[in-house]
């Protein structure tokens, strides 16, 4: 599978020499994770982003009409599609859509896990977080739930919805009601055929427990993840339902304090932000300001009103408890992804992803997914995984970036940004200050490089590190005093300011694969 | 934003409607949605494209491409010519724009007989039975 694309290819470098994480297309990029996340084949994947690429170019171009700039117009487009992952996952879904009647393959069930282990809205079980929930269901904590969740049942080509519902409730030992209205609505709702109690199920599987069975079922009827067939134990009974029926039952109005965020996320901007950012990467069709009916959320008095079904504030939790502890969290090795819904099928490789929220001060989000997608590209591990490191723009003005991939590599990633982020924030504003007298002076490094080609590592260090001097007029002054590469010794030689020298040695080793795990830092 | 919602059962019906009356691309689809119902219904990017995706994929509609010469500024490098994907309603879309249409007003016709019972607050419009 492809990496992100960055918007400046290596080797390439901005007129004066300095690093450029700016002049990229906001659209390509984003086109770029959209296509990515999709997994379409080529043919396909150029369709898809062509179409879309009109459509954002064809918005920002009314924008700009309005008066909108550029670079706002193209962000402002973006932004009303949604999220990235989302669109993407609805994409391949649509594409995976089969004919009824088809006998669905167990290589369905990985594909279905993968996309959402891939979606980027994932949650990261963080054992012992009470904070964090392995389940948006109340079945889930209950051992009649567990129960009802083992009971394994097959379908035969003529069984009907009818015996396929109470043939769980016999195989559980507990009685089933069926809100066959609801259900029927649901059929009206899609392509697939009526769901009554007489219909045949039209779908054929060996013995499944309750999750995959309904997970089949549910992709036979080409049903949306949005409103699907679910499930839920009331009162010692198992009651079939639609998601939009339990959602609308489970909805209820919750204020959660923005007073406990991190000093960093704490001003007015910012609280606004975590508005904006949380619609993007909880549900994000439900809301009611992306068309959607379930959810709504208002910021006020630094707290945030959301009247929503129960599994989005379960999410929203995750969210907030992720950005409160900020880049401190360790990123499990065990983590396994939330749910998004009941019917979500573990997948072969779920259990080494994770998504992490990452807060950025310095940093706006494309530049931050720009700078991690050109690490990803150059770090040789990374490169060659199988799972690759994405960085997923959770909207313009964010102020968060979600990293998804190894643990270990979100890890170095989220390090890299907030290396580059301490530059950003102690030592530019003192170059701009100081460039006069030039107060820094000088230190010397060299770096052995073990597994990356030290050329493209140097021109790593000198393209990421946002240097605010203006070259023009400080030509005789520069950060970089000495700058060399012996290709043979694989080597890099240094000299600079210390604060840069600071910074370049704790992203190399980052990039160049250390021998040993890095130990797990605060913030 | 006052945007209403637009269910998952109407969206297709909306899409065969309007691509009944002639060829539109994405984004024309959504816009006009948009302003036919004053801006009551917005169909997002994100669940037109997969619709649109799913539908054709079932022979609903079908697409040509043709070259969009952009408006940009003369000079720029990304004035050049994009893809835009243009979509028709086939026979079979004709057809299950008819069932749509019918189900819809055998729906309709089988709501409004509830809607006397669940709706009597006093001085409250009834809706035709």
């Amino acid at each position: 599978m492809s990496r992100l694309r960055i918007t400046q290819a290596p080797g390439e470098r901005a007129p004066d020499g300095r690093a450029d994480l700016h002049g990229g297309d906001s659209v390509s990029a984003w086109l770029d994770v959209v296509v990515t996340l999709s997994g379409l084949p080529g043919d396909e994947s150029r369709d898809v982003r062509d179409e879309l690429e009109d459509h954002l170019r064809t918005r920002s171009r009314e924008l700009m009409l309005g008066g909108m700039s550029e670079n706002d117009a193209a962000r402002t487009a973006i932004a009303e599609i949604g999220d990235a992952a989302t669109l993407a996952k609805g994409l391949r879904g649509a594409k995976a859509r089969k004919p009824r009647r088809t006998v669905m393959a167990w290589t369905t069930i990985g594909v279905v896990g993968v996309a959402a282990a891939t979606a980027g809205i994932l949650a990261v079980k963080a054992p012992g977080d009470p904070m964090v929930r392995t389940s948006v269901y109340a079945p889930a904590t209950s051992p009649d739930a567990e129960k009802v969740r083992a009971v394994k049942i097959a379908a035969t080509p003529d069984m009907t919805f009818g015996e396929f519902f109470q043939g769980l409730g016999k195989a559980a030992g507990m009685p089933v009601v069926v809100h066959w209205p609801q259900l029927h609505a649901l059929a009206h709702s899609s392509d697939g055929p009526e769901i009554a109690a007489v219909e045949p199920l039209g779908v054929e599987f060996a013995p499944l427990s309750l999750i995959p069975a309904l997970d089949l079922l549910n992709d036979s009827l080409n049903l949306t993840p949005d409103n699907r067939v679910e499930w839920r134990l009331v009162e010692g009974t198992i009651l079939f339902a639609s998601t939009a029926y339990f959602d609308r039952l489970e909805t209820s109005l919750v204020t959660y304090d923005l007073g406990s965020l991190p000093a960093t996320l704490a001003s007015g901007e910012h609280r606004d932000s975590v508005g904006e950012m949380i619609p993007r990467v909880v549900e994000p069709t439900l809301w009611a300001d992306h068309g959607g009916d379930r959810a709504t959320l208002t910021v006020f008095a630094g707290r945030l009103f959301v009247k929503a079904p129960r599994r989005v504030h379960d999410q929203i939790e995750w969210v907030l408890s992720e950005i409160r502890k900020g880049s401190d969290a360790a990123p499990t090795a065990s983590a396994d992804p939330l749910p998004a819904r009941s019917g979500t099928v573990k997948a072969e490789s779920q259990s080494t992803i994770i998504s992490r929220m990452v807060p950025l001060d310095h940093f706006g989000p494309t530049e931050a997914a720009e700078l991690v997608t050109r690490f990803a590209r150059l770090a040789p591990d990374i490169r060659r995984s199988e799972q690759p490191l994405y960085a997923v723009e959770v909207g313009p003005s964010s102020g968060v970036i979600n990293l998804i991939g190894r643990p270990e590599h979100v890890e170095r990633a989220a390090r890299l940004l907030r290396a580059v982020e301490s530059w950003v924030k102690t030592t530019n504003p003192r170059l701009d200050r100081e460039s006069t007298d030039w107060a820094f002076g000088t230190t010397t490094f060299t770096y052995r490089a073990i597994n990356t080609d030290p050329t493209q590592l140097a021109d790593f260090v000198t393209r990421v590190i946002p240097v605010k001097l203006d070259w023009e007029q400080r030509n005789d002054v520069s950060i970089w005093k000495d700058l060399r590469v012996d290709a043979a010794a694989a080597t890099i030689h240094l000299m600079a300011i210390p604060p840069l020298i600071e910074v370049v040695a704790e992203i190399l080793p980052l990039i160049d694969t250390p021998a040993e795990p890095l130990p797990l830092i605060p913030c | 934003m006052a945007a209403r919602s637009v269910a998952q059962e109407s969206s297709e019906l909306l899409i065969l409607s309007l691509l009944a009356e002639g060829p539109r691309y994405g984004y024309s689809l959504s816009k006009e949605i948009a302003s036919r119902s004053e801006d009551a219904v917005r169909l997002t990017p994100g669940v037109l494209y997969p619709l649109l995706k799913g539908m054709e994929s079932q022979a609903l509609i079908e697409s040509t491409w043709e070259e969009v010469r952009s408006e940009r500024r003369e000079g720029d490098d990304e004035g050049e010519g994009r893809r835009r994907k243009w979509y028709r309603i086939t026979p079979k879309g004709r057809t299950r724009l008819a069932q749509r249409v019918e189900s819809h007003h055998a729906w309709r016709r089988i709501i409004d007989l509830f809607l006397p019972a669940q709706k009597a607050e006093p001085g409250e419009g009834r809706a035709e039975a």
